[in-house]
């Protein structure tokens, strides 16, 4: 499946346990345990491969009851992070 | 000749050599490895002194089950490696159990591992507990396993402890150091301990400067950073790593700095008094 770098999208392989409000994931390929912010948990959550950052941002912020900010850059910021971890697949 | 056998786990060992002087520093070193139970298909090493031309050229071999596994060792490293490849032995065959190069002990029944990096301090704070009233159940792996009666069990591997020169356990022992490191026997310091109730783990790191402090760690940041310590996640993929969850589910974490081997027993000593109480936090 094509991958589309607007539509951000976990990578195979990964394992996760949500613990304490705070995703854990484990990369296979590596062995290597990565330990996601609140904040990382609820982007990491909505990546689906469907969502753009800013839709994910938007739905972020209804979910904050903070629908008046902007939160786009920090969402890209977190899945930029994510694609250079080896989280999310890089088209 | 041989000596043994000694037993990890269900696994039985028999160690043969041609060198007297090595199987009798050998059989000091390994006697509380030591088993009763006649070997039935036991794993041999054989350690093999081989005289090089002139007095001072001999070098070693050891050979497992017939495979060469190390040859051109120093004098001094012969017994190391021997350990080491125990230790590789082990952690090969102890499935279904989850080890976690950390050191163990316990304390009024109750278990504490005591994970941390290389020169954490690790085998020295478990030395200096075990002299001190401790029960020694490892200073290198800690074998988890569970039953439904005490939940998560801490397992012994009763290895030698890895002394070394200028270590405060030194004042403890009656022979001086002569090597880089001394292979000291637990029960020569104290007590071993059976299986006993995992009550906690403790993240040590070792600062010469920092204040002693025992602080929670969250259990999220407990998952990533024992994930540091075990041998066999990588290998063993999601199954162990979901097993690694549920143990910092149930069993809480902890960090402490140690730069005092007193407070930090202390410390111990209060925290396991606390868990006896019923109470987990710090």
């Amino acid at each position: 499946m094509p991958v589309d770098a607007d539509r951000p999208r976990r990578a195979a392989g990964i394992e996760s346990a949500l613990i304490d409000d705070q995703a854990v994931l484990f990369v296979e390929s590596s062995g290597v345990v990565h330990e996601l912010s609140p904040a990382a948990t609820l982007v990491w959550s909505m990546l689906d491969g469907q969502s753009s950052p800013e839709e994910i941002a938007e739905e972020i912020a209804r979910e904050l009851t903070a629908s008046t900010v902007d939160l786009a850059p920090q969402v890209r910021q977190v899945i930029s992070h994510f694609r250079s971890v080896g989280l999310v697949l890089t088209p | 000749m041989a000596i043994g056998p000694y037993s990890l786990l269900d696994r039985q060992i028999v160690v043969e050599t041609n060198s007297e002087r090595f199987a009798t520093s050998l059989e000091r070193v390994l006697t509380d490895l030591r088993s009763e139970e006649r070997p039935g298909n036991p794993t041999t090493f054989l350690v093999r002194r081989k005289q090089g031309p002139t007095a001072d050229s001999s070098r070693w071999e050891v050979w497992r089950d017939g495979v060469a596994c190390e040859t051109m060792l120093r004098d001094h490293y012969v017994a190391d490696y021997v350990l080491w490849e125990l230790t590789r032995l082990l952690l090969e065959s102890c499935e279904p159990l989850l080890p976690i190069h950390a050191a163990a002990v316990s304390s009024r029944g109750q278990g504490v591992i005591l994970a941390g990096g290389t020169h954490a301090g690790k085998s020295t704070l478990s030395a200096w507990l075990t002299v001190n009233g401790w029960g020694f159940l490892t200073d290198e792996v800690a074998l988890v396993g569970s039953d439904g009666k005490h939940g998560h069990l801490v397992h012994p591997f009763w290895r030698p402890i890895g002394v070394r020169p200028g270590s405060p356990i030194e004042a403890f022992l009656e022979v001086p150091q002569t090597a880089d490191s001394l292979l000291v026997p637990a029960s020569r310091l104290g007590a071993l301990s059976h299986e006993v109730p995992l009550r906690a783990i403790v993240l040590v790191s070792y600062s010469p400067t920092a204040e002693p402090l025992i602080t929670r760690e969250p259990r999220p940041a407990a998952i990533r950073k024992l994930a540091e310590h075990l041998p066999t996640l990588r290998a063993g993929g999601s199954k162990t790593f979901r097993r690694l969850v549920e143990l910092a589910r149930e069993i809480p974490a902890y960090s402490m700095t140690v730069n005092d081997l007193r407070s930090a027993g202390t410390q111990l000593d209060d925290l396991v008094k606390s868990n006896l109480g019923g109470n987990n936090a710090c």
